[in-house]
């Protein structure tokens, strides 16, 4: 065998054992790819091969020190696909280390990439991760038109109906923040009812969370008050604080819109727990409509 | 709160860039915080009163009254369905009131 023949023999192995789930074997494999187009001297699959580790790096929450290097393969490669991974990957590092701004220059770069290959999975992949950080940066009229395109083409494609529905439900809630209420609910309710159908629990969650959101906005408390219900039973049982806290403090609003001071005291010691060193945070929920300067899913 | 924010920090002599640091954000994303353009999430507010080393109370005391208690709902949907002659007349009896609960204050 050729080394051309074991580089492209290690890739496809890599590549069955991602999808497989062996993420650490899928590691071995790439790292071996890469070894292998060392060898040859072949700059552009050396890179390829380097951003394919990456992939399974990200799964396995270890992609932190490779940027640099991802930053030199998106300089050099003339490879719009490898540069295009290079690109959606240093978003990727940013995106963890909670630098939304930075995440999002790169995830823009990765965009252009992506429509320059004219590879669909990277024109999705960019979209909705380019959606991601512009919900995540209060964006939302972005996002939502990203999450649009994400959505199209994922459908077309005929994708995964889970990541659909959370790509719906990201949709969803930009909407709602850009008044599009009716719309957003829609979308969010047609999104839980999938995440239901597939047994998803842990993800209905925080969907459950933005229907709360979006019935509040519509002034449909009792609505507002059942969906909420169900998404903090849902976060307390796969132990989700960030919705767990939103959601008390989204019941907490509803309680008071609807005038029953008795039920909003209860959600609001709840939410007082998490922060035990603040005072007078029951006096600020009632003085201040809280929800319409926080994000959700920032 | 952007506004508010805004007035906290520079009292305090910070830069846009210091409280960023503290409050583990950008300072880009501050600057569209202050101009009422960016939404956070519920840890970062805490973040920022914690900053401020000030309560909510303190934060938010003005805008105490904004939001209605249940009566004071009930009392303004009522004033509301009356005519404006009516709506004259309970302004006079509060007024009235108001006036009798000063005199009483002052006597003790």
């Amino acid at each position: 065998m050729s080394p051309s023949e074991r580089y492209l023999r290690l890739t496809a192995l890599g590549q069955r054992a991602f999808a497989r789930g062996r993420l650490e074997r899928a590691l071995r494999l790439f790292s071996a790819a890469e070894a292998e187009a060392r060898r040859l001297g072949d700059r552009e699959l050396e890179d390829r091969a380097f951003c394919n580790r990456c992939v399974v790096l990200v799964e396995l929450d270890r992609l932190e020190g490779a940027v640099g290097e991802l930053k030199h393969v998106l300089m050099r490669s003339r490879d719009p696909f490898t540069a295009w991974m290079a690109a959606y990957y240093t978003a990727q590092v940013y995106e963890f280390e909670e630098n939304i701004p930075r995440a999002l220059a790169y995830a823009r770069r990765a965009a252009e990439l992506a429509e320059a290959c004219g590879e669909r999975r990277a024109r999705k992949g960019s979209a909705n991760q380019l959606g991601v950080l512009a919900l995540r940066d209060s964006k939302f009229e972005e996002a939502a038109a990203c999450f649009r395109t994400a959505i199209a083409l994922a459908a077309e494609d005929g994708d995964d109906p889970m990541n659909l529905a959370v790509a719906r439900d990201n949709l969803g809630y930009c909407l709602m923040c850009t008044a599009a209420v009716a719309e957003g609910m829609a979308l969010c309710a047609d999104a839980a009812a999938t995440l239901e159908a597939l047994g998803c629990s842990q993800l209905l969650a925080e969907v459950y969370q933005d229907l709360c959101y979006g019935a509040l906005q519509q002034g449909n408390f009792e609505e507002a008050r059942r969906h909420g219900e169900q998404a903090l039973a849902l976060a307390r049982r796969w132990k989700n604080e960030t919705v767990e806290r939103n959601t008390l403090m989204l019941l907490a609003d509803a309680a008071m819109d609807e005038g029953e001071q008795g039920a909003a005291d209860q959600y609001l010691e709840r939410l007082a727990a998490y922060y035990p060193d603040f005072a007078g945070m029951k006096a600020f929920m009632q003085a201040f409509n809280v929800r319409e300067v926080i994000n959700l899913k920032a | 709160m952007g506004q508010r924010i805004r007035r906290y920090r520079l009292e305090r002599h910070l830069t846009q860039t210091q409280l960023a640091r503290q409050i583990g954000i950008q300072q880009s994303d501050l600057s569209r915080m202050e101009q009422g353009e960016y939404r956070v999430p519920l840890d970062t507010l805490f973040k920022i009163l914690r900053a401020f080393e000030v309560s909510f109370g303190e934060f938010f005391g003005d805008l105490a009254q904004d939001r209605l208690t249940e009566r004071e709902s009930v009392l303004l949907q009522s004033f509301r369905s009356l005519s404006p002659k009516a709506q004259q007349e309970v302004l006079d009896f509060v007024e009235f009131k108001a006036a009798r609960a000063r005199e009483r204050d002052d006597e003790s």
